[in-house]
């Protein structure tokens, strides 16, 4: 069996940031582990890595508390969630009707006269006078460009 | 903790693996929880999963050919 590379799963800056925190472990912890990954014919990577899983999917087998309720609450509430998806929400409808105003302007020569477009997030003529000025300053017009 | 901090002597091994982030995130979380340094964590993580053996060797079973299947992918 080939020995496994998790280097693919950290960048070089993550890796020198592990290496802040030290992972000196006792000898005979390190030598009860290389047993046991040459037993199964594994890598000392994965022999580790399942162990902590392992742990991590049934603390209370190991004597080990489950602190997995604590996490959750901690970093992920409903209310958090419900919050996170207005805000995502209100942004992304905010670009898309910016693009959507834009492209609109563009056209706007283009587009039949009776269409007409609705937007709920956006200050219309403010937007407006501000795509009008970006557009007028990315089209030159022919006879300014430099030599 | 006064064992972990005991078998954390000057010229033991460095356990040189690289984790995957999550791994990384969520020891430091529990460590963070249970107010030990992330190394202590880590060993008595470890220690306890070598006490119960044959209990890591059952999960394992379930766990190393998932884990393989990612990294091979």
């Amino acid at each position: 069996m080939e020995n496994i590379n998790l280097n693919e799963f950290l960048s070089n800056e993550e890796v020198a940031a592990l290496e802040k925190f030290s992972q000196v472990i006792p000898a005979d912890l390190m030598q009860e582990i290389k047993t046991a990954a040459k037993a199964k014919d594994i890598s000392i990577e994965l022999e580790t890595l399942s162990r902590f899983l392992a742990t991590f999917m049934e603390p209370q087998q190991f004597g080990l508390k489950s602190n997995i309720e604590k996490i959750l609450k901690q970093n992920f509430s409903t209310n958090d969630a419900v919050a996170e998806c207005k805000r995502n929400r209100q942004h992304w409808l905010y670009v898309y009707e910016v693009e959507k105003l834009r492209l609109f302007l563009a056209f706007e020569n283009k587009i039949p006269r009776n269409f007409k477009e609705k937007f709920i997030s956006i200050d219309v003529k403010a937007e407006s006078k501000r795509i009008l000025a970006e557009l007028k300053k990315s089209q030159k017009p022919w006879g300014d460009a430099e030599d | 903790m006064k064992i972990i901090r005991e078998l954390t002597q000057k010229g033991d091994p460095m356990l040189r693996i690289k984790l995957p982030k999550n791994v990384i995130s969520l020891l430091h979380t529990l460590s963070k929880q249970n107010k030990r340094r992330y190394q202590d964590e880590m060993i008595k993580r470890l220690a306890a999963s070598f006490r119960q053996n044959d209990k890591t060797i059952l999960l394992q079973a379930e766990l190393i050919p998932q884990l393989q299947k990612i990294y091979h992918a």
